[in-house]
């Protein structure tokens, strides 16, 4: 029977499905696994933070107006930069942990910001969406479940039953971004060397990038192994699903297949570009946590 | 009837909710009764949600940020005035858009003022975070400010001012550094390849290139030799920013004994 609200009821009922509330273990399963990933990438940076942040290391001199500086800061005294540093570890931690998220996640948010801007020269990609992620965390109610804030509430009061649905922003956020970030990506490729029939085109991108320090025993023993077509056909599949992402996702029939073509995806970039391991399994605590079967969460968590 | 789950085998469907679950039971013909105590229970575990800090505005303003952000993901802001930071966090999806035509590696030299030669110098001493693969600070150095004479010209004082402290492989006093990056072809598609070992010791492999990306001034040389030979001529040599990258100092000579 057709709706009597006609199209505008139909588009009523498809934004209020993006803002019905959705089941929280999907924040909480970002919280945990994002928040690993992010200190997982700052601790080798963590263990150096001379090198880093401290005046006694090579610092940039300050360029105004220079497109590879997007902030100036000076060095910090040695003291302080260790201070910086820990604090960021313990932050990252806490946050994952659940204990104080809120004031966890906020300090998590300002010191990722702070290190990303303050040394251009250590800042990845990671550095630039996880203070984006570390700040969602902080404005959701993240670390309601599964969390030592739950743990001790329920201590203080026993008939305390923790939520089991978020507003459905907190999750539909990393829902979208996702699609959104394979597209962008996506694009950037298709106008750079990846998309046949353009000028610059090259069948074998992936194979030119694992002769340096990215190549992994993984990568080493592929690219010795696997006929030189493969690399082709891997580049234009991750192409494809890049450039379609939102729509592979969007599609409930396409979306469980998407899902596993991108772990898989982000599974192989973590063994065959040896430093990208962290964005990967980044990529992956967003994956389980935003698509994944909440039943699978569940029993995850349970 | 419900067909019973098997257990522990994972499902892609959500689980039955518990009300349905329970009227799935062989029951009496329902009454209006009945309906009354089943609703109760419904009423009762219906799950809380939970919510953002803030009102409902608060929270509209947020959801606008977020479709900001995501713009700004598919499409990069111009990072020019006090956009600068906040499109640098956005430029972040421009993963290995292009092919590389060469594996490449910077390095480094120092001017021995004992030998009077340059020698391959390990700059993993000074940069120790991720020293050897291509998050090396070093190696970010060279990526970002390879024709940038003002920052090399600050690393050259900066590797010249702390050498005494580190074993980074060239014995004595230096006089300066030269940077150069190293360009090794990329071999054929399906070919057989080496495994990869970052060495910056070892000597440039005879079908690299190694263009010069800065080489310190000839008076920058001289005066830090200088004070090097003579510690009491320290005051006043204070390395001031020279011609860097234009002069050249050939192999074995003498950069004080030049006019």
């Amino acid at each position: 029977m057709s709706d009597p609200r006609g199209f505008t009821g139909w588009i009523d009922d498809r934004v209020m499905a993006i803002f019905a509330p959705q089941p929280i273990v999907r924040l909480e399963v970002i919280r945990i696994l994002a928040s690993l990933a992010i200190v997982g990438f700052m601790l080798a940076r963590i263990i150096h933070a001379d090198d880093w942040l401290s005046t006694d290391s090579f610092r940039v001199p300050a360029k105004p107006d220079d497109w590879r500086q997007p902030a100036s800061f000076s060095g910090l005294p040695l003291g302080l930069a260790w201070t910086v540093a820990i604090t960021l570890g313990v932050a990252g931690l806490a946050t994952a942990a659940g204990a104080f998220t809120r004031i966890a996640s906020g300090v998590f948010f300002v010191l990722l910001t702070y290190v990303a801007l303050a040394d251009r020269l250590s800042a990845f990609t990671v550095s630039k969406i996880g203070p984006v992620i570390a700040l969602v965390l902080f404005l959701t109610p993240s670390g309601s479940r599964w969390s030592v804030d739950a743990w001790r509430r329920k201590r203080r009061d026993p008939s305390y039953q923790p939520p089991e649905l978020v507003s459905g922003g907190c999750v539909r956020f990393f829902q979208v971004m996702l699609p959104v970030f394979y597209c962008s990506s996506g694009l950037r490729k298709a106008v750079g060397d990846w998309l046949p029939g353009r000028a610059t085109y090259s069948p074998y991108v992936l194979w030119t990038n694992l002769h340096d320090s990215y190549q992994t025993p993984v990568s080493w023993f592929l690219a010795n192994h696997l006929p030189a077509f493969s690399w082709t056909v891997m580049q234009l599949v991750t192409l494809a699903f890049e450039v379609f992402a939102p729509i592979w996702f969007a599609l409930r029939w396409t979306r469980p297949y998407a899902t596993g073509w991108a772990l898989a995806m982000h599974l192989m970039i973590g063994l065959m570009f040896g430093p990208v391991i962290w964005f990967a399994l980044l990529m992956i605590a967003l994956l389980a946590g935003s698509y994944l079967p909440e039943t699978w969460l569940r029993r995850a968590l349970r | 009837m419900t067909k019973p789950r098997k257990p522990g085998k994972a499902s892609l469907r959500p689980d039955p909710p518990r009300a349905a679950t329970a009227t799935a039971t062989p029951t009496p013909t329902p009454t209006p009764a009945v309906s009354v105590v089943s609703a109760r229970p419904l009423a009762r575990t219906a799950p809380p949600v939970a919510r953002g800090p803030g009102p409902a505005p608060v929270r509209i303003a947020l959801v606008a940020l977020a479709v900001i952000y995501f713009v700004m993901l598919m499409k990069h802001p111009d990072p020019r005035g006090w956009i600068r930071p906040l499109a640098f966090f956005s430029e972040c999806t421009g993963l290995f858009p292009n092919a590389d035509t060469v594996a490449t590696e910077f390095r480094l030299e120092g001017y021995s003022c004992e030998r009077k030669d340059w020698e391959l110098l390990d700059p993993r001493p000074y940069f120790p975070m991720r020293a050897d693969d291509k998050e090396a600070r070093f190696q970010r150095l060279g990526y970002f400010y390879k024709g940038d004479v003002q920052v090399l010209h600050a690393l050259g004082a900066y590797i010249t001012s702390h050498h005494a402290d580190h074993e980074d492989g060239v014995a004595g006093p230096i006089g300066g550094i030269r940077m150069f990056k190293l360009e090794r072809p990329i071999p054929a598609p399906g070919s057989e390849i080496e495994r990869y070992v970052y060495e910056p010791l070892a000597p440039v492999p005879a079908d690299a290139k190694r263009p010069l990306l800065f080489e310190s001034a000839l008076a920058t040389l001289r005066r830090q030799c200088k004070v090097a030979r003579e510690p009491s001529s320290r005051a006043g040599s204070e390395v001031s920013p020279g011609p860097d990258g234009v002069e050249t100092v050939p192999a074995g000579s003498d950069p004080w004994s030049q006019p």
